[in-house]
């Protein structure tokens, strides 16, 4: 894909990811997280990985909860590290991602918490503790990635009915 | 110190009732503005006999400097609209970081007459348009002209000479994030960019007026002159979707009252109170709108307020427990009356305000409490979300309404839900709702609700909010936002209350007039005194 720069703010990016993951049928949380989370990030190459996740139906997740360990199979990152997060913060001690799809995004969500992703050969433990892998400068996000998102996001528009227009507002005013 | 509780803050009936406080976003502009001394030149003033051109206002402050960058242009009668979806408008704004160079102006005068079609840099911190009110606008041009004062009726009905409708910020179209500047000294305050830029466009406004009319507005008759804005649905959902702000800003308004209803009042403050009486008084009997319904409602009010300020004496005022009786009486009549005398003691205290207020801006993320247990969940549910699980949304009159964004301007709209499509599709402003059906999806279990939210993830924005509502409890508008008989005009009355607004003038349930920065300090008054409630 073009790297073309792009003068996009973060609450853009965050707004638009936010009705694209609405427009794809996540969950309302799961979609604000993304929106948060890869909004304020502004990589390219995270937005690449959430262009993919958009497109791919959502399934239950197949899961393990005990009282120290959250354990997920065939991990899909938009959809796992939210409960990661969750599960982190409530106690849990570790989180193993079996098949994390996506481990670009792990810096994304963790941002901002006090947890990081460790590499189990295909696997990845997230726990408590700083990150011990170097994160790689961002990438741009390009124009053609926006007009992707675009796409799912009009998935939340409908077209306005006449009757909505009705008392909201007037067209010309010479007050 | 008892709060006010926030069944009754945040019901429709008080959210739309809301008065502008001296917390309000345009007082504390002004606070700041004194406070850190600033100054506001105008260093460029290019416009032609006809009015159009452009003009740059500076403000200087210790730390930074502020620029508003006005462009005016030519628009035929026909063309000007209210409506946020317009294409071309009297006058068009940017709020700049610093001070333009000519090839600032050069790219933002191609840019910035297209609002939202354009694109602009983190440089630019707001942009805005506005309209001429085309009556007073020629009046007081015509009048100056004259060598004559424009009518004082004519200026205390309109009360503007141009009006506003959209002024956007926080990173659309390209312009700064907001997070970029939060913790500037003068801009840290919410929605303090966006008030700068419309008590600057005040001052463009006066100055375009004497230009075209070649003559001086006298003072007070400028002052009363604010600035018209036009606000629609386009400002509704921020309160459902900033449930952090709208605590934040609540909270510091109703910590204020509970202070000052606890203080006791002695002689000065009973004079000041008494004063405040009568400049509310003034202001109601000057404010009027063509609606019959809204005027009635404002007819009622004023009829209250003088029953209420009747047996005020200074005596009185001065007695153990006055306020808190008077806040009772005042309950006890209307939300109306009500929320115009928490404004009334809130103004009066001449202290500085509470440390608390400056948590106004706080940007929290909401997080999940996951240990808590499903049970504990649920009675969370049951204890403070009493308003949500209280509608019936088998009955089609609670789901009556559904919000959506458009799909040709992308602006939010209300659907009748049984009778359009569309409402798959519908934004999820229905909180109420989904609150209801977390409680209803919640096993009674001592299990830790994040197990359960992984399984349930729809229920997850439902759990966290709910969570939130526990601890900061006027982050909530506490009412079925898809019921029938919710209008959204008690949401826009309840931001542009915090804002500053006056002289409410809702047209339907779904839009509203109001006047910004009415009798606010013009620009070389930095540091003078503001009024509570503007009459001129």
């Amino acid at each position: 894909m073009a790297a073309e720069p792009l003068n996009w703010s973060r609450a853009e990016l965050s707004a638009l990811l936010l009705k694209a993951g609405r427009g794809a049928g996540f969950p309302l949380a799961h979609a604000e997280d993304m929106a948060r989370a890869v909004g304020r990030y502004g990589d390219g190459r995270a937005m690449e990985a959430v262009l993919r996740a958009l497109g791919t139906p959502w399934t239950a997740l197949a899961m393990k909860v005990t009282e120290r360990r959250l354990i997920i199979e065939s991990a899909c990152a938009v959809q796992a590290l939210p409960h990661v997060v969750d599960a982190l913060t409530s106690g849990c001690e570790e989180a193993l991602l079996r098949g994390l799809d996506e481990p670009c995004l792990l810096a994304a969500y963790l941002h901002g918490t006090d947890f990081a992703g460790h590499p189990m050969g295909e696997h990845w433990r997230v726990a408590q503790g700083p990150a011990t892998l170097a994160v790689p400068a961002p990438q741009p996000i390009t124009p053609e990635q926006i007009a992707e998102l675009e796409i799912f996001a009009a998935r939340t528009y409908v077209p306005a009915s006449l009757t909505s227009r009705e008392g909201a507002g007037q067209g010309a005013d010479q007050d | 110190m008892t709060k006010r509780h926030p069944d009754r803050v945040m019901s429709l009936a008080h959210l739309g009732a809301a008065q502008p406080t001296r917390l309000s976003f345009l007082r504390r502009l002004m606070d700041d503005l004194a406070r850190l001394e600033a100054k506001v030149s105008r260093p460029t003033w290019d416009i032609d006999a006809d009015g159009h051109g452009h003009a740059v206002y500076t403000v200087t402050l210790p730390h930074r400097q502020l620029s508003l960058i006005a462009f005016a242009n030519e628009l035929d009668d026909d063309a000007r609209s209210d409506r946020v979806i317009a294409t071309a408008w009297d006058a068009a704004f940017v709020l700049f970081d610093g001070v333009p160079e000519t090839a600032d102006i050069k790219r933002l005068r191609a840019n910035v007459p297209l609002q939202e079609a354009g694109r602009y840099s983190p440089r630019e911190l707001t942009l805005s348009r506005a309209n001429k009110s085309m009556r007073l606008f020629t009046h007081v041009v015509e009048a100056l002209r004259s060598g004559q004062q424009p009518d004082r009726a004519m200026v205390a009905e309109c009360g503007y000479l141009m009006r506003t409708t959209a002024v956007y910020g926080n990173g659309k179209f390209g312009l700064s994030d907001r997070t970029r500047y939060a913790a500037d000294d003068i801009l840290r305050r919410p929605f303090t960019a966006e008030m700068l830029t419309v008590w600057l466009i005040r001052g463009f406004t006066h100055d375009l007026a004497e230009h075209l009319g070649a003559g001086k507005i006298d003072r007070d008759i400028k002052r009363f002159l604010g600035i018209g804005n036009a606000t629609g649905l386009g400002m509704a959902p921020f309160l459902v979707t900033h449930p952090q702000l709208l605590h934040a800003w609540t909270d510091a308004r109703e910590t204020v009252l509970a202070a000052a209803l606890g203080d006791i009042v002695d002689a000065r403050r009973a004079a000041r109170l008494l004063a405040l009486a009568g400049e509310a008084t003034r202001y109601l009997a000057s404010w009027r709108v063509p609606d019959t319904g809204a005027m009635a409602d404002i007819e009622a009010l004023r009829a209250d307020w003088a029953g209420f300020v009747q047996p005020l004496t200074p005596e009185e005022l001065m007695a153990a427990g006055a306020l808190a009786d008077a806040m009772a009486r005042a309950a006890a009549r209307s939300p109306a009356l009500e929320e115009l005398v928490v404004a009334w003691i809130i103004e009066a205290p001449e202290r500085t305000l509470d440390p608390a207020t400056e948590g106004e801006a706080t940007q929290l993320d909401l997080v999940l409490a996951g240990a808590m247990t499903c049970r504990a969940l649920r009675a969370l549910i049951a204890d403070e979300c009493a308003w949500a699980l209280a509608p019936d949304f088998a009955h089609a009159g609670e789901t009556r309404q559904f919000w959506y964004v458009s799909e040709e301007k992308l602006e939010p709209r209300l659907g009748a839900r049984h009778e359009e499509g569309g409402a798959d599709r519908e934004s999820p402003l229905d909180t109420a709702r989904q609150i209801a059906a977390l409680y209803q999806s919640l096993p009674e279990t001592t299990d830790p609700c994040f197990a359960f939210l992984a399984k349930h993830p729809e229920h997850r924005a439902a759990a966290r909010r709910v969570q939130f509502v526990a601890s900061h409890p006027y982050a909530e508008i506490r009412a079925n936002l898809i019921g029938e008989d919710a209008a959204p005009i008690h949401l826009l009355r309840c931001k542009l209350a915090h804002f500053g607004a006056t002289r409410f003038d809702p047209k339907s349930r779904l839009w509203t007039r109001v006047t910004l920065a009415q009798g606010l300090p013009l620009s070389d008054e930095i540091g003078a005194r503001v009024p509570w409630l503007p009459s001129l």
